[in-house]
């Protein structure tokens, strides 16, 4: 998968699925084309944190600094970032698929975010999953505390989005 | 009696810098002088441009400031496998 050729080694993870009731083409087209900011759960947690939820698509996303590092069209779309997520304003860093692997800056943080898709009987269970590594024990101890407050709601953002991903892939 | 414009790109993001490459503009007539809606706009899009013919037109474009916005992936970039080249349309009222 591309989330492991991109990074295999990781301090936190945060992974969600769900089953949708539709073909993996499908469900990957609905995913690029979904509307997040339809939900007001996510509209306004990105709200809080300073991010325009207006007409949020993962490919919008990439006019920001995540950058779609790889995708595999029916199978897994990968997305990449590299900043001080604690802060304010994250430092989000000019990374992309040609830098990403080797950018290893002290007291910064990269993450990825996949999309994957497979096959769960009748249905195509999506999977989410997020991968952080930080680049140093001064990060790592930043981003562990950070993180013990944001995960429940980044984990809410991202079942949101699967659930938005769902309706949009299962309304033909 | 109004016309409505639909705009197709090519769009990488190859080392990071997004080019966005406009590749065809056409315009249409359509029956109504109202205001275009998403699914309105989906359905000129799946008519004109069968490439486009998802789930996600049919239900509606999404509403951006250029217009209904909605893309597909296109083709793999030459130097590697897994970074494609996205293809954009952008429906608009042509005033």
């Amino acid at each position: 998968m591309l989330i492991d050729e991109f990074l295999a080694e990781y301090d936190f993870e945060e992974k969600h699925s769900i089953a949708i009731h539709a073909d993996a083409a499908t469900v990957y087209e609905a995913a690029q084309n979904a509307n997040f900011g339809e939900s007001w759960i996510v509209r306004m947690l990105l709200t809080l944190r300073g991010m325009s939820a207006d007409a949020l698509t993962l490919r919008n996303l990439s006019y920001s600094k995540f950058r779609i590092l790889g995708e595999r069209p029916a199978s897994e779309l990968l997305i990449g970032l590299a900043g001080k997520f604690w802060t304010p304003w994250g430092d989000l860093q000019d990374v992309n698929a040609d830098n990403f692997k080797a950018f290893d800056k002290s007291g910064y943080a990269k993450a990825v975010w996949n999309f994957s898709l497979d096959r769960d009987g009748e249905n195509t269970r999506l999977t989410t999953e997020t991968r952080i590594q930080c680049l140093d024990k001064g990060s790592r101890k930043s981003f562990g505390f950070y993180w013990t407050f944001v995960q429940p709601f980044s984990g809410l953002i991202r079942m949101e989005m699967l659930k938005t991903i769902k309706r949009r892939a299962e309304s033909i | 009696m109004s016309l409505v414009k639909i705009q197709i790109f090519h769009e990488n993001q190859d080392a990071g810098s997004r080019v966005r490459t406009l590749v065809k503009t056409q315009r249409f007539e359509r029956d109504s002088d109202k205001k275009l809606t998403a699914k309105q706009a989906g359905r000129i899009l799946v008519n004109n441009f069968p490439a486009f013919d998802t789930s996600s037109s049919r239900n509606g474009l999404i509403k951006t400031d250029e217009g209904f916005y909605t893309s597909r992936t296109f083709e793999p970039l030459a130097k590697c496998e897994y970074q494609y080249i996205w293809e954009i349309a952008i429906v608009s009222e042509d005033v």
